[in-house]
């Protein structure tokens, strides 16, 4: 169990970089990548292996999901990254197409030993923990959901499979316990996203699990295209198969409550979900971004129970009346108004689609206006987030992509895996609009994958956002951010009260530590007058996971008026003294 | 060029440079100054295709193979044989294949509004929205009043954030056919954009009344409403609104839908003729589409269920049997078969299918709540029941599991059970009547 002194209230648990400062340059003028893959030299040694053996089975084209999260409460983000397997068993001559089985079958949790050198420099390198953590997740993975469910101050794990679903809570001492049957999570649909939240402020989180589809290897047929060529289903191709909603019985255990909770049941073929308070009562909504077919906003109606409000607020819909893909999703405040939107990724020529919230929970479509739309029509997005690459102040958004159906110019060119694309990173400039930045963004953005989750988070602790990419049948890609900390920032993590540890006679320290409090609304106001609105989250995206931390670009400030934040429990707390190019842990009930 | 030399096995008119360039609209010396200068129009990998389509691919390859290498054949000849191979190609989905073969068409006969309007298309596929957009303008230059091309050219340029631009396209289209829904529903959608919402109204209003069919219209005129104010009719327009888009007549892609002698494609067309209830056509299409993919389990549940709707039960059964020789595990083709014997009033093999539907498919509903119906006609209720929850459970949507369950409950004898279930049911689907009419039934119990 992680503890620390009470006295402890304000933290400063990392410090930016002290390289030569150079913050406040116009981005065009700083030389270098902005972004470097540092994966293979930072020792994340993965490649997700889908079984794929040409009997085209839906799930090899879904996974990977990714995920960031500090299981061993050094301060520093460790990785978890989900694995597949052959489908179906193998058949004489029926090998896999792409790559050899790998040799440590399932998931695997990669230790973060980031060292930072007095001079600042820092070196990140992983250790694969997996057999020390006792995880062992050997079911097809499609996702990850990080969140302490049972308030010990450790981040436990939530594994979405194409079959039964695991929670694995941590044991507070580098190991994990496998509790799914205990917990009644182990929700045997065919699940993508999942996302912790506390829906009902009684301080413990809950889990929503956003399934995807009612298939069954047994079950499969063959989808031939216009010609009868064997390729991927579309969706439609089977039922949907209904999203779950766990209430935390703050014992362990959680009681499915979707029949009472989701009024009128309505769902579809789930494969994102993104929390937050769409309509600004203070209470945590959900999106749910369905494949093919409407999307849901759940409102939250301060009894446990959640109203679709999607179609009447112009959300279930893109602009042109269409439902369109819908596999990644976000939200966050990219216009500076103070509420709420939503960004989620789409098939090839859907155009992902940029809902800009009038405030109210009521949205309009602004991917045509915004330019996102344009500058996304060519790829099938997955793994997305709002995320202020350049600490301008203003949220971008990336998204990794790849097809879900053959590409015909890849086939052409007898590629195995004709399904690759290159990411988009969409630079936000202000009013309303963004440009494409991809080609720009280092050579990392010229690699053409079959991306698929994306986390994200600041994994080296130097005050800007890195991405952790989950490639479909590819190698893993930590997307290491070199232009972030040219401007200024503050970084703040939310946790919740300490409380007194058990006795147990131990001279331990004789607080545990709160848990990231998950949901927390904050409200940077830095000496420009500018406020930027930020909610800590790990959900969103594609079946990942992310940084729960809050890190706000503040440009060429200097310093940072206040720091409001809003606890999900409704309770608004203001800090001061808050340090700029610094993280910072804010303890609910030490503000003013 | 020399006549005698062979061409390869999958380039056309030799090895030559491509001249994409001499090709593109606008360019006034868009016809190649010799068949040297045509693009290589090759056939993708064919050999995955299914056997009928392989033939049509080898047939019309072979046909333009023998024109390109004919001394006699003329620009006009060799232009329609591009052409057509170049149909045939994006009929596949093979679009990027069909473009050089377009525009050598192109620019063997550049008089020809058919080529450019294709490759408008096959430039929309490729996210070249510039491209498209001239060449659609190219097919108008040519016919001026093409409403396919008109709207194309409009919708184009409405993506590519041109609202002037796309205006212009949709009023010509609208000016040349008044009656074009898809026209008016551009200008109203042009109109939204510039939130001009009295006339998006209008327009979209104008469109709508063109079409009896529930598109994506009703939904803009409820964004317009919202927009204006009115929540009333913004609702009433949200619950009218469909996935359809209003399109032109578009009779050069409607060729296209013809073109491909593929399992696949028969079925779509069998789907389409079904959905206007042309049963007769449907089973000519499936049927044709079993005869190309006879070991396709789906095209012989289409084709029983084509003839089902025809009236014809002995053809029906035998298809649905059939589908199930080929795939036992095929819950569909069982849920069929049990619907029949139930219309027998053969309850008890009813009974057997419908279960078996439910055993190798557990998620099916609509096989579920029939077995629980049936099992509740039967006075099985306790079984019945069970299936009812279990219906409940998987989709909690439908109000029927609990309707239905309710019932159960009531020929258990479970009263209180069942008014409970009602009341819940009541609070979960207020749209539902038939809680409150049975709850006043049990008023009078």
């Amino acid at each position: 169990m992680k503890v620390f002194p009470a006295v402890c209230l304000l933290l400063c648990v990392g410090c930016g970089s002290d390289r030569g400062d150079h913050r406040g340059q116009p981005q065009s003028e700083i030389s270098g990548e902005w972004f470097i893959d540092d994966s293979e030299k930072a020792g994340l040694d993965f490649v997700h292996f889908n079984g794929m053996t040409g009997r085209f089975y839906p799930p090899e084209s879904m996974a990977p999901g990714v995920a960031l999260l500090d299981y061993d409460n050094d301060g520093d983000l460790d990785v978890f990254l989900v694995q597949g397997h052959v489908l179906g068993g193998h058949t004489h001559g029926d090998l896999p197409l792409l790559a050899r089985e790998p040799m440590s079958p399932g998931g695997r949790l990669f230790r973060n030993d980031l060292k930072v050198a007095a001079d600042g420099t820092r070196t990140l390198h992983f250790t694969d923990a997996t057999a020390r953590s006792g995880i062992d997740a050997r079911g097809y993975g499609m996702g990850v959901a990080a969140g302490d469910f049972n308030n010990d101050g450790c981040v436990d794990v939530y594994l979405t499979n194409f079959g039964p679903n695991h929670l694995f809570r941590n044991n507070c001492n580098g190991s994990f316990t496998d509790v799914s049957k205990q917990s009644g999570t182990a929700d045997p649909a065919w699940s993508v996203s999942a996302s912790f939240v506390d829906y009902d402020r009684d301080g413990w989180l809950d889990l929503f699990v956003a399934n995807y589809l009612d298939y069954a290897v047994e079950n499969d047929h063959p989808c031939p295209s216009r010609t009868g060529e064997r390729d991927y289903c579309d969706p439609s191709a089977y039922r949907p198969t209904q999203s779950r909603l766990f209430h935390n019985d703050r014992n362990g255990r959680f009681s499915d409550v979707t029949a009472s909770a989701l009024v009128g049941g309505d769902f579809g073929p789930a494969l994102g979900i993104a929390t937050a308070d769409f309509n600004g009562d203070g209470w945590i909504d959900m999106y749910v971004a369905n494949d093919g077919q409407p999307n849901q906003l759940w409102i939250n109606q301060h009894d446990g129970t959640f109203t679709n409000t999607a179609l009447a607020a112009g959300a279930a819909v893109n602009g042109a009346g269409r439902a369109t893909a819908s596999m990644g999703v976000d939200a966050g405040d990219f216009d500076e108004d103070g509420d709420e939107d939503l960004f989620f990724t789409n098939l090839t020529q859907e155009m992902s689609t940029l809902f800009v919230n009038a405030g109210s929970g009521v949205f309009e479509d602004g991917g045509q206006n915004s330019g996102v739309a344009l500058s996304s029509r060519r790829y099938t997005g997955f793994g997305t987030g709002w995320f202020d690459f350049d600490n301008d102040g203003w949220l971008d958004i990336l998204s990794v992509n790849g097809a879900v159906r053959r590409l015909e110019a890849l086939v052409r060119a007898r590629d195995p895996f004709p399904f690759h694309q290159k990411k988009l990173l969409l630079r936000n400039v202000g009013q309303g609009r963004f440009e494409d930045v991809t080609d720009r963004a280092g050579t990392v953005f010229q690699l053409s994958e079959v991306g698929r989750g994306a986390a994200f988070g600041d994994v080296d602790n130097d005050g800007d956002m890195d991405v952790l990419v989950g490639n479909d049948a590819g190698h893993v890609r930590l997307l290491v951010n070199n232009i972030g900390n040219s401007n200024h920032w503050v970084g703040v993590r939310v946790v919740g009260k300490s409380t007194p540890r058990p006795s147990n006679g131990s001279a331990r320290p004789e607080r545990v530590q709160g848990r990231d409090m998950l949901g927390a609304r904050i409200a940077v106001v830095a000496d420009d007058g500018r406020t930027r609105w930020r909610r800590a989250r790990a959900d969103g995206s594609y079946a990942s996971a992310n940084d729960p931390r809050v890190l706000v670009g503040l440009g060429r400030s200097t310093r940072v008026r206040t720091v409001r934040v809003t606890w999900p429990g409704g309770v608004t707390e203001e800090w001061t003294a808050v340090m700029v190019d610094r993280w910072t842990t804010l303890e609910e009930g030490t503000g003013r | 060029m020399n006549h005698g030399t062979r061409v390869s096995a999958l380039v056309l008119a030799g090895s030559l440079a491509a001249l994409a360039a001499a090709c593109a609209p606008g360019n006034s010396a868009n016809t190649p100054r010799s068949r040297q200068e045509l693009q290589p129009c090759t056939l993708p990998d064919y050999s995955k295709m299914e056997e009928s389509v392989q033939a049509q691919m080898r047939d019309r390859y072979g046909a333009l193979t023998s024109l390109t290498a004919s001394s006699t054949a003329d620009a006009a000849e060799l232009g329609l044989a591009h052409g057509e191979m170049g149909k045939l190609l994006m009929a596949a989905g093979y679009v990027e294949a069909a473009g050089p073969c377009f525009l050598n068409a192109h620019a063997l006969t550049p008089q020809e509004p058919r080529w450019p309007y294709y490759l408008g298309r096959v430039y929309l596929s490729k996210d070249d929205l510039k491209q498209a957009a001239a060449f659609f303008e190219k097919t108008l230059s040519l016919r001026p009043d093409d409403e396919a091309a008109l709207v194309s050219l409009g919708s184009t340029r409405l993506t590519l954030n041109e609202p002037d631009a796309a205006e212009s396209a949709f009023d010509k289209a609208f000016s040349a056919h008044s009656q074009s829904a898809a026209a008016l529903a551009g200008l109203g959608r042009i109109a939204l954009a510039r939130r001009d919402y009295p006339r998006a109204v209008q327009r979209l209003e104008a469109a709508a009344s063109l079409s009896s069919q529930s598109s994506v219209v009703q939904y803009h005129l409820a964004t317009a409403y919202r927009a204006l104010g009115d929540t009333v009719r913004a609702e009433a327009y949200l619950k009218q609104a469909g996935v359809l888009e209003l399109l032109p007549d578009d009779p050069l892609m409607r060729e296209l839908d013809d073109l491909l002698q593929s399992s696949i494609e028969y079925q779509l067309r069998g789907d389409t003729a079904m959905h206007e209830s042309n049963w007769a056509l449907a089973i000519a299409h499936y049927r044709k589409a079993s005869e190309l993919a006879p070991s396709d389990p789906i095209a012989r549940h289409k084709l029983g269920t084509a003839w089902f709707f025809a009236g014809e039960i002995p053809p029906a059964v035998r298809q649905f049997e059939e589908a199930l020789r080929l795939s036992p595990g095929f819950a569909k083709a069982r849920f069929s078969l049990g619907l029949i014997m139930a219309s027998k009033g053969d309850m008890s093999r009813a009974l057997e299918q419908m279960a078996t539907a439910v055993k190798d498919d557990p998620g099916y509903i609509e096989a579920r709540l029939r077995l629980a119906d049936m099992l509740r006609q039967a006075g099985r209720w306790s079984e019945s029941l069970a299936q009812y929850e279990q219906v409940t459970r998987l989709a909690p949507q439908m109000a029927e599991g609990s309707l239905g369950a309710a019932s159960a409950l009531i020929g258990l004898k479970r009263y209180e059970e069942a008014r409970q279930r009602l009341i819940a049911g009541q609070q979960r689907y207020p749209d539902r009547q038939e809680f409150a009419r049975a709850l006043q039934r049990f008023t009078f119990r």
